[in-house]
């Protein structure tokens, strides 16, 4: 069964419409990828699956309940967001700031125990980050920042996680370990990810299923073999994509 | 910054004690230790008893209660408008306040009068700038800041528009009222009870302030109901500063450099510096307005000027240090 479900959703901005009658089924153990131009609404679709935004029409599942129908508290402790930037008005240490991850999984009087501590530990460790936990944030780098944004999600500890732009600001190397951890966190624990991606090599590599945003209203969904292709490609982005292949591996180029 | 919450309550704690006990000893009549524990334990009669127990006690326990409650309004009121520079009266309720007393000291009405008019001023503004910033139905902290901010404005204007008016004899009392003062507190219990109400229910939504301070869409995202906690926000932070204003005036600086002052010890966690800015600025009202009524004295001050006068160096000091 989907773990989270969209049925004929709709999003329009002022009287642009920029995606319709969009159908998903989103399994556990799938890695999805949304490509699309800049303006396509992929941010926004992921706020609507998150429930942060009531949909123009069309409703979302998740487990099988209408989002608008669940407490914020339910919804965080099966899926998470992470947003495309972080903001900080008020200073806070790096320890802080990944324990509340755990946040919908404690009661108001709670506190954490030891099990919660121990996963926000092995979540900063997993994004290269231990040993900074006084640190203030503002006191990090963009890249390190984005990694602790993806460490709070791992504390969190979803079964659906959907990421805007995760490889912002992170270097070629931990982009490739995110990468690999959320394909790790699809495949070895049954959780659904959904991410949004500029990069079409690296959704071929990591994605199972992707969702193309034209950003006119009309949108496709498949598995990332059937559906990347430089055709495909050149008409999403308007601009001539060409391909190579080798082994099962495809390359993208602008031309 | 892992701090560890009961050394520093309790640090804060005894600084309480320490401030209670200046305040219930120092003034006109000075006392000992002795003759203060005799007070207190109700072997001693007469006319030193009484200033204690009907005048310093119940004086001392209202100035606590109203540092606390603008300290913590003001943490309260800096998470909801997601701004460092937001304090109590941002959104323009001493304003309100100052209105109502102001009018009602005009009228000549005695201090229950112009407390009822404080009150009823506060409430006023209050219901008005929620009202006015709720009005097309969205209601984001930039459009109520600025709705405040507006409001706010205009009652400082109507505020020197009273003054100049305002017979000369009526003019220190308004003056006084305006830079707060506590002279008047006579009763302790409902000041004591708004703070405490304040902090029952702010205490168990500290984790949902820590994340609506990283942004609404954060606080969202990881499972905050972000308008209902804005609303009970606005209303105990609105509850406790007209509370505050209507026993001391619009006693200026203890909302907004309390929070900071005690962020700069106790880190970012609501759940540590909510409880903090409570005892944090109840001490700093407490000791102010013991200076305010012993320093000059017989003369009394203004204690708005004393809470500004400790307040900028000490704040300013730990400023400096913490950028070391």
């Amino acid at each position: 069964m989907a773990l989270l479900r969209a049925t004929e959703l709709r999003c329009t901005i002022g009287n642009r419409t920029l995606w319709q009658d969009l159908d998903l089924d989103i399994s556990p153990g799938e890695c999805w990828g949304v490509l699309g131009g800049n303006g396509s609404g992929k941010t926004t679709l992921l706020h609507t699956l998150a429930g942060l935004l009531p949909p123009a029409g069309g409703e979302v599942q998740l487990d099988g309940t209408t989002l608008s129908a669940l407490p914020r508290r339910d919804i965080a402790r099966r899926l998470g967001l992470l947003l495309q930037d972080s903001h900080d008005a008020f200073p806070a240490s790096v320890w802080d700031s990944v324990l509340s991850g755990r946040h919908p999984h404690l009661g108001h009087w709670q506190q954490e125990t030891a099990q919660d501590i121990s996963l926000a530990r092995n979540a900063l460790a997993t994004v290269d980050l231990s040993g900074l936990e006084s640190r203030p944030v503002q006191d990090l780098s963009g890249g390190e920042r984005r990694r602790l944004a993806i460490a709070t999600l791992l504390t969190q500890d979803p079964s659906v996680l959907l990421l805007d732009e995760p490889l912002n600001h992170l270097d070629l190397r931990h982009q490739q370990a995110l990468l690999q951890l959320l394909r790790s966190q699809c495949k070895g624990s049954g959780k659904a990810v959904m991410m949004v991606l500029h990069d079409p090599n690296q959704a071929f590599r990591f994605c199972d299923k992707v969702l193309l945003l034209e950003g006119n209203g009309a949108w496709q969904s498949g598995r990332s073999e059937e559906l990347l292709t430089a055709e495909s490609l050149s008409k999403l982005y308007g601009c001539s994509i060409i391909q190579f292949e080798q082994d099962g591996q495809r390359v993208f180029l602008p031309e | 910054m892992v701090v560890r919450p009961l050394p520093l309550l309790t640090l804060l704690a005894l600084g309480v004690l320490a401030a209670l006990l200046a305040a219930l000893l120092l003034g006109s009549t000075p006392l000992s230790l002795t003759n203060l524990w005799e007070i207190l334990s109700g072997h001693s009669e007469g006319v030193v008893g009484n200033i204690v127990l009907e005048l310093r006690l119940p004086r001392a326990l209202a100035a606590f209660a109203v540092g606390g409650m603008l300290a913590l309004a003001g943490a309260q009121m800096q998470v909801l408008l997601g701004n460092p520079l937001a304090d109590p009266y941002i959104l323009g309720i001493s304003g309100g306040a100052a209105i109502g007393a102001l009018l009602a000291m005009l009228a000549g009405a005695a201090s229950f009068g112009i407390n009822s008019g404080a009150l009823l001023g506060a409430l006023a503004s209050m219901l008005l700038v929620f009202g006015l910033a709720h009005g097309g139905g969205i209601w984001s902290p930039t459009r109520l800041l600025l709705t405040g901010v507006v409001v706010a404005a205009g009652w400082g204007a109507l505020i020197s528009f009273l003054l100049v008016m305002a017979p000369q004899q009526n003019l220190p009392g308004m003056l006084f009222w305006l830079m707060g003062d506590l002279a008047h507190a006579d009763r302790a219990l409902p000041g004591l009870v708004i703070l405490l109400l304040g902090l029952l229910i702010t205490l168990p939504r500290a984790r949902s302030l820590n994340l609506l301070a990283r942004g609404e869409l954060q606080a969202a995202a990881l499972g905050v109901e972000v308008k209902p906690l804005r609303l009970q926000l606005y209303l105990t932070a609105s509850l406790m500063t007209a509370t505050a204003v209507t026993i001391g005036g619009s006693i200026g600086f203890v909302g907004l450099v309390v929070p900071h002052m005690l962020r700069l010890f106790a880190g970012s966690d609501h759940r540590l510096l909510l409880p903090a800015t409570v005892l944090g600025g109840g001490t700093l009202l407490l000791v102010a307005d013991t200076l305010a009524r012993t320093l000059l004295a017989p003369e009394q001050l203004p204690v708005g000027v004393l809470t500004a006068m400790l307040g900028v160096p000490l704040f300013l000091y730990l400023l400096q240090r913490s950028y070391r």
